[in-house]
């Protein structure tokens, strides 16, 4: 196991200074200037060097990326240049209502999503199953920001039951923050819902049809017995990678999320720092993007063999 | 008090493709307690069906039980809600089932232990802590070793036959009243069957429990039966008491049965007899005798009539047939008619070997990690040396992973060899480079066991069979490939017009004779029979092993024929070596071999199987071996054999001992001898 | 069981009968027009509000949507840029002036005195006013904050010294004179120098400590800043509100949503369409700009500096002018949420000049194209932005050369891209045209050589410059009566815009702002567009 994580953790890393060289050089080749972002309308000629020498973007870009490298192995991913705050602490900042939504719209998407592809599964063929199928195969098509402004129009215009936008911490009033993220929560979730619902359905009906579940019924266990002790444990491991897969989903879809409902986390931050061509923020951005979904990943690999004995042992 | 568990005229239909299969057409059949009753039958012929059907574990739809009786202790089970309590307590708590693949009927993410304490808690009503003592004891009984660690694992920590050891201690462990055990050991190996019944039957009929047996293997029919139902095409044919049924058998199917497998103790030059044509389509079945396009003994009158019925022809035994078989005994019992083939002594056998395999080695690295480093080798053959002369057959057998079809394997250069030389026809192609290699695949060829996974199933056949014609430019022009592509369908019994189809259009039988008709076309000298009649049905099975006799005799061909049947290799080899774990351990001439083996592991292996004769099973004395082969990966020190041999010695734990030469032409390696 | 399992299913229809139900019923007043009833403080009877007022209405936190690329600095004139960021920081920072209608009037100075004889003008100060950490404010802060700004920016260059007479007495004295300063000193806001010293620049750039009615609390980037009430304001009784929040959207349809439902109470400088959608509803009114002060105005621009180009020759430049209906744009595209202009500043600015014609009439345009020498028109290019407003104008605009013979094809470019073509310091030119924007003040001798001059700050690497324009922006810089910078004003326009053409205006923004009902006195857009009188608002409960 720890051979394994370290494994991973030397993974992630690569992954990381790769990403971190692509995205660099990527962001130095996109038209426009960090500089000119920041100074507004009409800036002067003086002004732009003032501000190109403050932040270091006069030097050549290998060194402007070495230096921001060395700094980053430090722990110090450098100070954004459109906020002038330090990144690592912004980032952090931002990654808790992210974090909140993303892990939350993960479980209610797991739960929902193989609860009904259970249900569909079990009433296969029947107008249940019809139903949550096209239902999935919908939530699969329709986007996330229409759906986000759907769902504003309904839950918030219409029925009033829900806040528009906005974003508080549960520490603060546990309530109300639940109250905001609930829609973002769903519509975030929703493709990946409708992905696990196909997923377990499909793989309730192939485990279904294996000789053990023939064995069990021959055993004389109830129907629900052999349904959700023998069936579902083995018809959660394909979903089990599918939910490993889902997650850059959940990370990408936020942020479009983040937008539609106004809330200020990491997928609105880098968002506007591409736009700003927020190098340093967009960088850290992504670092902790891919540390995330590593140790997400991660967890999945451990459940993994929690639910795949053939794993654990070996 | 009638019996214990009694079927009346069982209808069972799956739909399929809009068409309707009768799988199960009006069964009856009785059980009572502590009776061991057989099924036999072939594959299709109904006989699993008609088992799960009483418990209804058909999958419905696509199945669904027309009519009929399953009346268990006078209950009429078909009357019960699939799901209704009463039916469930008679499934699993009454009636235990085993089934065919073990390596699939446990479920892979619960423990063993859990599997068999819900069964027990289920209708034995016991707490979880009971359970888990009669699980033990259960595990025990099936002789597993240390049962209270292993109540813990989970079924892949388990090998094949150990797991069908679980499945008959989870069946058991609710004290059933009557067991199916449904081709219970047909995928494993002839020893480990040989432990599984024997246990089986102990164990039965130390608790009264009655047995059914349901299998294709007549041997093990004749071993352990007392009662028999034949089963053909949905039906039940013939039934009665083992003996009569073996010895006199009333219908023309189970005669046909009878002779067309090889036999331990036939007469080595008899020809089998194989059943002609193929089962019959279950699919809109005319109300006709569904034996009669197979049947040699029909006459006029079966053409006329509806199907027969069963029919009591004496002593209880029963049979579906208008013709009295008795009046043909002689027929019957393949007593006239009997075709022999050319002895080995009149095939011209040459001295000179073909093929002359020199301390072969073949190795596979186990890695690890993302470096994929080595951490151990699996020696799948070490050290085996045999040769082949030319126009002979040499059989290989032995069990499950000992190492045979890598030899075969090897022989072709389809894997890479670690060390040691094989010559062909004197040139050494052991360290041939691969592109070199065209030549000598020409001159050798191969065919697989799987007939329906080793053709590309888009591929026309007509194609599949003339590749080898192309690859190796062995014709000038289309003409010419069109005539040969015809001659080799003919030459294996297939009708050259049927070239432009593809594979999935035809039968497991006449697939196989594709495969060979692909191998043949290359004009090779030396062919690979790897398991190529593993996968058939009896019936067909003698077809191809008549082919290949033909074709040996007709083409001067030589055979590496690997085998894990011994019947089928005792008749078809003219010498023979046994493999245990990627050695020879025993090789000589068939007589001598099957008739005075010397190694002691031969001899547990020919008694294990079984001969289909009861009265011959009676009087036979068993040598059951005890354990499984062990993993290549952790060969024993020392003789590799001597934690399961019976004989070993201390000596045997230190000591690996070579194959040596006990008398001219055969070769052990055994020290106690 | 049967039985039983019929009953669930009748269930499950129910329900989901119910949902489709709920969502067709959604979608339909989605799109229709009628007020919400989310929001239930509205009062019914709000059109006599005033007439109720009894101006003890205190409490409540004002809640302020809007959008913007980020906040770049709230509290330093010098480093507020943004008109935006000008709003926000105007509840805590406040100027020596203020604009009410086009007029700048006296805010924080009781009065100025302008002297252009001698080039000084004298600023008296209030007195008795305090800073929100307590320190006074005096003449010795307002020397600093003026010298501060002419540190970092280049608009009161103009300014030579600045001489402190006394504890509330102020005289600048100016290189020449230039009556624009009198707009230009009292607009920008005056912070704390002791809390720029304390603080340090970094820190005080996002903490505003100002003399407004509002004191900061704290900030958070793309999310919020709060402002608390200032306990010491200066004037008696002031102001209502216990605080102001302002919330930032990062999408208008989500912001106008959240104007809906009533969890923002203000949503400054809304998209026009959302500006159209909002003024529809019953409890909402949407306050325009009419002045043109601080407001964005669009046009088009060309590459008039590179002799290959069609552009080169001015007559093709007027053609354009004639060639496109301002009008129908403004109707098509914002809802009448701009107006239309040939000039600089609106039809009513005092420098607009009523002599010229620069209408649309497309039989002119052709006429023009022919004497320049396309008889049958040309084809150019057009670099507009990316997002579906742009798109469509560009279509528009697209059209209307069409029909005069020129043929354009669109070239879309993201807004980093927009910014390096037309930062004069980058220098990188464009091809064909661009679309312009500027602020549409119409003060045109101080705004147009920001553009149009040599050594202006946006396009004017890519246009033609010419040197009795150069003349004229000194000429009404220095004018020393209001006649005289009219007439030289009017003058720029004419040869900016008829004889040159160097760009085509088309349109300025009301800037609206949507306000529900139930807030009252908020001063918005009666001025200049970034400022308003937060110590005037109260909710009306």
């Amino acid at each position: 196991m720890t051979q394994y994580i370290v494994q991973r953790v030397i993974q992630t890393l690569v992954v990381i200074l790769i990403l971190s060289v692509i995205c660099f050089f990527l962001m130095h080749l996109l038209p426009g200037d960090p500089a000119l972002s920041l100074l507004g309308e009409e800036p002067t000629q003086e002004e732009i060097e003032r501000v190109r020498a403050e932040l270091g973007l006069d030097r050549p870009v290998i060194v402007q990326y070495f230096s921001w490298l060395a700094d980053a192995v430090r722990g110090d991913l450098g100070t954004s240049i459109k906020y002038r705050e330090d990144v690592t602490s912004l980032i952090l900042h931002r990654l808790t209502p992210t974090l909140h939504i993303g892990v939350v719209s993960f479980v209610i998407s797991v739960v929902l999503g193989v609860a009904a592809g259970v249900i569909a599964s079990i009433r296969r063929g029947g107008w249940l199953d019809s139903l949550i199928t096209i239902s999935a195969n919908l939530g699969m098509a329709v986007p996330n920001f229409w759906l986000g402004i759907l769902g504003i129009y309904f839950f918030s215009l219409y029925l009033g039951w829900l806040p528009v936008q906005g974003y508080v911490s549960p520490a603060e009033d546990f309530w109300e923050s639940t109250k905001r993220i609930i829609m973002p929560c769903l519509v975030l979730g929703c493709s990946s819902m409708a992905g696990l619902a196909r997923q377990t359905r499909s793989s309730m009906l192939e485990v279904i049809r294996q000789d053990y579940i023939r064995t069990a019924k021959a055993k004389g266990l109830k129907r629900k017995v052999v349904l959700y002790k023998h069936a579902l444990k083995n018809a959660v491991i394909p979903v089990i990678t599918l939910c490993g897969l889902m997650l850059p989903n959940i990370i990408g879809g936020s942020v479009i999320i983040e937008q539609v409902y106004n809330i200020n986390g990491i997928g609105r931050l880098m968002l506007t720092a591409v736009f700003d061509r927020d190098i340093i923020v967009v960088q850290g951005c992504l670092i902790m993007i891919s540390i995330t979904v590593a140790l997400a990943n991660l967890l999945v690999d451990i459940s993994y063999g929690y639910f795949n004995p053939r794993i654990r042992y070996r | 008090m009638g019996h214990l568990l009694e079927v009346k005229n069982l209808k069972t239909e799956f739909k399929t493709d809009g068409h309707i299969v009768q799988a199960v057409d009006g069964v009856s059949y009785y059980v009572d307690e502590g009776e061991i009753v057989c099924f036999v039958g072939e594959s299709g012929s109904g006989k699993s069906v008609t088992q799960m059907s009483g418990l209804q574990l058909i999958p419905t739809p696509p199945g669904r039980i027309v009519s009929g009786e399953v009346l268990y202790k006078g209950i009429d089970l078909l009357k019960l809600k699939p799901e209704s309590e009463e039916l469930r307590a008679i499934r699993g708590g009454e009636i235990g089932f085993i089934f065919q693949e073990p390596m699939t009927s446990l479920n892979p993410v619960l423990t063993i232990g859990e599997q068999i304490m819900e069964a027990v808690m289920l209708h034995l009503k016991l707490n979880r802590q009971q359970a888990r003592q009669r699980a033990i004891e259960m595990i025990k009984k099936v002789g597993i070793p240390d049962a209270e660690v292993r109540i813990n694992d989970y079924p892949h920590q388990f090998s094949g036959g150990m797991r069908q050891r679980i499945m008959i201690a989870m069946a058991l462990s609710v004290e059933p009243k009557l067991l199916i055990a449904d081709e219970a050991t047909t995928a494993l190996d002839v020893t480990t069957q040989a432990q599984i019944l024997e246990m089986l039957r102990d164990i039965v009929k130390s608790t009264r429990t009655a047995l059914i047996i349901v299998t294709h293997n007549l041997g093990v029919v004749a071993r352990y039966a007392e009662r028999i139902y034949v089963m053909y095409a949905g039906t039940v044919v013939e039934s009665g008491k083992a003996e009569d049924v073996f010895k006199r058998p009333r219908h023309p199917y189970t005669v046909g049965l009878l002779n067309a497998i090889p036999r331990l103790d036939d007469p080595k030059e008899r020809k089998l007899v194989p059943i002609k044509g193929l089962p019959p389509n279950l699919m809109n079945k005319p109300d006709q005798c569904p034996f009669l396009p197979r049947c040699t003994f029909s006459t006029e009158k079966c053409h006329q009539l509806p199907a027969p019925e069963l029919r009591d022809v004496g002593n209880g035994q029963r049979s579906a047939c208008y013709v009295d078989i008795e009046a043909n005994r002689e027929k019957a019992n393949g007593q006239i008619e009997v075709e022999y083939k050319t002895s080995a002594e009149e095939r011209k056998i040459k001295e000179d070997p073909i093929l002359k395999v020199n301390q072969l080695k073949v190795y596979f690295p186990v890695t690890r990690g993302w470096l994929q480093r080595q951490i151990a080798e699996i020696k799948a053959v070490d050290n085996v040396s045999f040769q082949l002369r030319e126009g002979e057959t040499l059989g290989l057998v032995g069990e499950s992973g000992c190492g045979k079809t890598t030899v075969a394997r090897s022989i072709l250069r389809l894997y890479d060899i670690t060390e040691g030389d094989i010559y062909f026809r004197g040139q050494n192609i052991a360290k041939l480079p691969k592109r070199k290699l065209g030549n000598l695949r020409r001159n050798m060829s191969m065919i697989f066991q799987d007939p329906f996974s080793s053709l590309n199933p888009r591929q026309r056949v007509g194609d599949i069979v003339g590749e080898p014609l192309i690859v190796h430019k062995l014709v000038n022009n289309r003409k010419e490939y069109e005539e040969k592509v015809d001659h080799l369908l003919e030459m294996v019994g297939l009708d050259p017009h049927l070239k432009h189809r593809v594979p999935h259009e035809f039968s497991g039988g006449q697939r196989q004779r594709i495969g060979i008709a692909r191998a043949l076309a290359s004009d090779p000298s030396l062919i690979v029979c790897d398991e190529a009649i593993s996968a058939l049905d009896v019936s067909i099975q003698a077809q191809i092993i008549n082919l290949l006799e033909d074709l040996r005799e007709q083409l001067n061909l030589s055979y590496l024929f690997i085998a894990h049947d011994l019947s089928v290799v005792r008749h078809i080899s003219d010498r023979v070596a046994v493999m245990y774990l990627g050695r020879i351990v025993e090789m000589a001439d068939w007589k001598t071999l099957y008739e005075n083996p010397k190694h002691p592991y031969t001899q547990a292996l020919l008694s294990a199987v079984p001969i289909p004769d009861p009265e011959i099973e009676k009087k036979r004395e068993r040598i059951i071996v005890k354990g499984e082969v062990p993993s290549p990966l952790n060969r024993p020190k020392g003789c590799s054999f001597h934690n399961r041999c019976p004989m070993a010695t201390k000596a045997c734990y230190e000591i690996d001992p070579d194959l040596k030469e006990v008398e001219p032409g055969h070769s052990v390696a055994c020290l106690n001898l | 069981m049967k039985r039983n399992k019929g009953m669930q299913s009748r269930r499950w229809l129910l329900i989901v009968g119910a949902l489709a139900l709920l969502l067709v019923m959604a979608a339909c007043n989605a799109n229709g027009t009628k007020s919400n009833d989310g929001s239930s403080d509205v009062t019914d009877e709000n059109e006599n509000h005033e007439a109720t007022n009894e101006k003890d209405q205190y409490g409540g936190v004002l809640k302020i949507g809007y959008s913007t690329a980020g906040i770049q600095a709230l509290g330093l004139s010098s480093d507020i840029r943004l008109i935006e960021d000008m709003f926000v920081s105007s509840v805590a920072l406040e100027s020596l002036g203020r604009y009410e209608g086009t007029k700048m009037v006296p805010h924080l100075a009781e009065k100025w005195e302008a002297d252009p004889a001698s080039q000084t003008i004298t600023y008296y100060l209030r007195e008795g006013i305090k800073f929100h950490d307590g320190t006074d404010f005096n003449a010795e802060a307002v020397k600093w904050n003026l010298e501060n700004f002419i540190e970092h920016r280049a608009e009161l260059d103009d300014i030579s010294e600045i001489t402190v007479i006394d504890e509330y007495t102020l005289e600048v004295k100016l290189k020449t004179w230039n009556q624009r300063m009198l707009e230009e000193i009292p607009f920008y806001s005056i912070s704390s120098p002791t809390a720029y010293q304390e603080m340090g620049r970094d820190a005080v750039l996002m903490h505003p400590v100002g003399t407004g009615p509002f004191k900061f609390v704290e900030m958070s980037h793309d999310e919020y800043v709060k402002f608390e009430r200032f306990e010491d304001y200066w004037q008696e009784g002031r102001p209502y509100l216990d605080g102001i929040e302002f919330i930032l959207f990062a999408d208008s349809t989500t912001a106008s949503a959240a104007m809906k439902a009533g969890e923002i109470d203000i949503y400054f400088n809304v998209p026009a369409i959302y500006a159209h959608e909002l003024s529809q509803l019953e409890n909402i009114t949407v306050q325009t700009n009419e002045t043109g002060l601080g407001a964005l105005m669009t046009g088009l621009i060309y590459d008039s500096a590179n002799p290959d180009s069609p552009f080169a020759n001015p007559k093709v430049r007027r053609a354009i002018t004639h060639a496109i209906d301002r009008d129908a744009i403004v109707d098509a595209l914002q809802y009448g949420f701009s107006f239309a202009t040939t000039q600089w500043g609106s039809k009513t600015s005092p420098t607009f000049n009523p002599d010229l014609d620069l209408e649309y009439d497309p039989e002119k345009a052709r006429q023009l194209l022919a004497d320049a020498g396309y008889p049958n028109g040309f084809k150019t290019n057009f670099v507009i932005g990316t997002d579906s407003t742009n798109i469509r104008f560009g279509e528009i605009i697209q059209a209307y050369l069409a029909e005069v013979g020129i043929e354009v094809e669109l070239e879309m470019i993201d807004s980093g891209r927009h910014q390096e073509l037309t930062v004069a310091a980058i220098g990188e030119p464009w091809d064909g045209i661009i679309i312009w924007s500027a602020r549409g003040d119409y003060d045109v001798s101080f705004f147009m050589p920001r553009t149009f001059s040599p050594q202006g700050l946006t396009y004017a690497h890519n246009l033609q410059h010419y040197e009795d324009m150069q003349e004229l922006y000194t000429l009404a810089k220095t004018a020393l009566t209001e006649e005289e910078w009219i007439e030289f004003s009017r003058e720029l326009q004419r040869l900016a815009f008829d004889e040159y053409a160097i760009a085509t205006p088309l349109y300025i923004s009301t800037m609206p702002t949507a306000i529900h009902k139930h807030v009252h006195d908020t001063g918005i857009n009666s001025g200049h567009p970034t400022r308003f009188t937060p110590e005037n608002i109260w909710i009306e409960k």
